[in-house]
């Protein structure tokens, strides 16, 4: 009895001084996209895991338990934000019984540092689809944005580990020079598509688009969340005639059976693009999904 | 000089005026109202089965929520059920999110967490009716209690591990526990004021990114007399295994799932064992489109002949707040032939984003 005894207040010494004086940070992001961001930040002093894949769709990830043993351990959880999440987060982050990530401290929403958010409403209900008051959640497809949320990190990693605060300065600083210069080459590549008129299955794009100057003319959901009817097909189909709209852009999370119906009817062709890191083969990292996002779509469009 | 006078007089004027124009202060009109929800659903029926309704249609139940965080350590859940021609408190309950020692405490009333599916409140269950195993031993509305739930994520690294324990009044309404008449019915009062215990330790694991398993073992026991000098024991053991394709999850996914319950209850006149269970595989086929079978074995506990039915059904649903359910079910009873029932279920829900459980 007296062995055990020691022994589990050796495992309970040992686990408070290990976490005392941890020299890591284990961060918890809800998507591929800010688990990136967060390690090309923090590298060597941050541990991050991504609750969801980069094919899924962020809106509705299945909340497992195993999260929670993520979420128990977490010292900084890392959001979209702008509900987002909101189907499938907050119970998760409720029953972690992580004090630091329930009481604050230990959460950051990213959205705040965003630079511009786009379609934010004063009123909303339910007959607009699965909408989104504070502002459309996709604003990470905006480099623009990146510069805002890279910083908002750092200044987080640098809160939660002071001892490192040059050194994720430094990350926040690089990953911005390195995101300007990119920014150029983005900024050539779209010029030769500029203004182009595009239909797109989710508003995940409206960032992207304004961004680099396409014009979303239509969406293949009706409203957000809601699936599309044969009606809003046939009219889309006009939309896209009407607009000499030429590509229609579908997210890998939705089926491209309908969208690529649209397409045969229209003439245009229809692009499968991801709308984070990891969504498909090629776009690993923040700024390989720009890449690639924009040279398929150059491609599509010669 | 007048002017002057008339001037400043009139700037004050628009100053008070446009302070008054200023809108209210928003904290204290909504920003910290809670979450307010209603999910409610209708149901249509049909068919020869003696426990359905005398009446074709029924507003069955509607829930209105208020969902809240009160201070940094501690939220409040409330929900009233409206049914045919009653009110009552479903639950209400605050949680402690971390208790000491890294646990969650819940305080109120609450549905017992017995099982997976006693937790999922009646209108937002995939059925029209109820499993008639937890109809039998728990009662309609399943297992309700007053009391107290300690929970536990055990310190495995690698396995989802979580210990419940709950103290509760006795649960109202579950007939498995507290006295009963002759006839079955529980007498008012039989042993409700004495404390009821559960246990339960549920696990789960990642079998790949797409397939996962859990499961979970239950005891609970309770009186069944108003002196416990009798009492009664369930043993619960559920199993779970579901596919998502990350990619896919909103077009194809299967989910099955099997309660089981051996019950014990000491009576007077004899004691009875008995046991029943569900099993239920959902197919998900579309984005608006599932498909569903569940059966059911049950023993009784006033002795009476076993139960066995199917039910099946299809469910369309146009978005994430609105579903339409058509139903079968088939009971093969006595003569002169089988029970059968049709359903039709109409399931709605206004308020915030509806929180998806696994």
């Amino acid at each position: 009895m007296k062995r055990w005894i020691l022994y589990l207040l050796f495992i309970m010494s040992t686990t408070c001084v290990s976490s005392a004086y941890a020299s890591t940070l284990k961060v918890i992001t809800t998507t591929e996209d800010l688990a990136g961001i967060t390690k090309d930040i923090g590298r060597d002093y941050v541990e991050v895991f991504s609750l969801s894949r980069g094919n899924e769709n962020p809106h509705y990830v299945p909340p497992k338990p195993s999260f929670l043993l993520k979420l128990r351990d977490a010292d900084l959880l890392i959001a979209v934000g702008l509900e987002l999440e909101s189907g499938w987060l907050p119970a998760l982050v409720q029953k972690s019984r992580n004090p630091k990530i329930i009481e604050g401290s230990g959460y950051l929403d990213a959205s705040q540092g965003a630079i511009e958010l786009l379609e934010k409403r004063e009123k909303a209900d339910r007959s607009e689809g699965d909408t989104h008051p504070q502002g459309n959640p996709h604003y990470w497809l905006d480099p623009k944005n990146a510069h805002g949320m890279v910083r908002h990190i750092a200044q987080k990693l640098s809160e939660l580990l002071p001892a490192q605060k040059d050194y994720f300065e430094a990350g926040s600083k690089a990953f911005s020079k390195e995101l300007s210069e990119r920014e150029k080459t983005w900024d050539r590549i779209a010029q030769k598509f500029h203004g182009a008129k595009i239909v797109t299955y989710h508003k995940s794009w409206s960032y992207f688009a304004k961004r680099f100057g396409l014009k979303v003319v239509g969406t293949i959901e009706p409203k957000p969340g809601i699936p599309p009817s044969p009606a809003h097909l046939f009219d889309l189909q006009n939309v896209i005639r009407k607009t000499n709209a030429r590509l229609i852009i579908v997210e890998p999370y939705f089926d491209s059976k309908l969208p690529t119906a649209v397409g045969g009817q229209t003439g245009i062709p229809v692009v499968i693009l991801p709308t984070s890191t990891g969504g498909v083969k090629g776009a690993d990292q923040y700024f390989d999904l720009i890449d690639y996002n924009l040279n398929q779509i150059q491609k599509v469009l010669q | 000089m007048l002017l002057q006078t008339l001037f400043i007089l009139f700037i004050l004027f628009l100053g008070i005026e446009s302070a008054f124009a200023q809108p209210a202060p928003q904290q204290a009109s909504s920003i910290f109202n809670p979450n307010i929800s209603v999910v409610g659903n209708g149901l249509a029926f049909m068919g020869n089965d003696a426990t359905l309704p005398n009446r074709r249609f029924s507003l069955n139940e509607v829930e209105l929520g208020f969902n809240a965080p009160i201070d940094p350590f501690v939220r409040g859940d409330f929900y009233v059920a409206f049914g045919e021609g009653r009110v009552e408190v479903e639950e209400g309950y605050f949680t402690w999110l971390v208790a000491p020692g890294g646990g969650m405490l819940k305080a109120g009333r609450f549905r017992s967490g017995v099982s997976p599916f006693n937790k999922i409140h009646p209108p937002e269950t995939a059925f029209a009716d109820r499993p008639r195993v937890t109809q039998l031993y728990f009662g309609d509305e399943g297992l309700v209690g007053n009391g107290i739930s300690l929970s536990y994520l055990l310190p495995f690294p690698f396995t989802y591990a979580e210990w419940i324990l709950e103290i509760t009044d006795v649960w109202e309404g579950a007939s498995l526990f507290g006295e009963t008449d002759s006839n079955g019915n529980l007498v008012a009062g039989g042993g409700r004021e004495k404390t009821a215990y559960l246990t339960r330790l549920a696990s789960f694991a990642d079998l790949t990114d797409a397939l996962s398993i859990s499961g979970g073992m239950t005891y609970a026991m309770g009186p069944t007399n108003a002196d416990w000098s009798r009492g009664a024991q369930l043993t619960g053991v559920d199993v779970r295994l579901k596919y998502a394709e990350p990619s896919r999850t909103q077009y194809f996914g299967w989910d099955w799932k099997t309660e089981l319950f051996l019950a014990n209850k000491q009576q007077t006149a004899a004691n009875i064992q008995a046991r029943g269970l569900f099993s239920h595989l959902e197919l998900r086929l579309g984005r608006s489109w599932w498909f569903g079978g569940r059966v059911d074995h049950v023993e009784p506990l006033d002795g009476s002949a076993v139960y066995q039915a199917g039910l099946a059904y299809m469910t369309f649903a146009t978005s994430e707040f609105q579903a339409i359910s058509l139903q079968g079910r088939l009971a093969p009873g006595p003569a002169p032939g089988p029970d059968t029932a049709i359903f039709l279920k109409w399931t709605v829900s206004m308020g915030p984003h509806p929180v998806h459980t696994f």
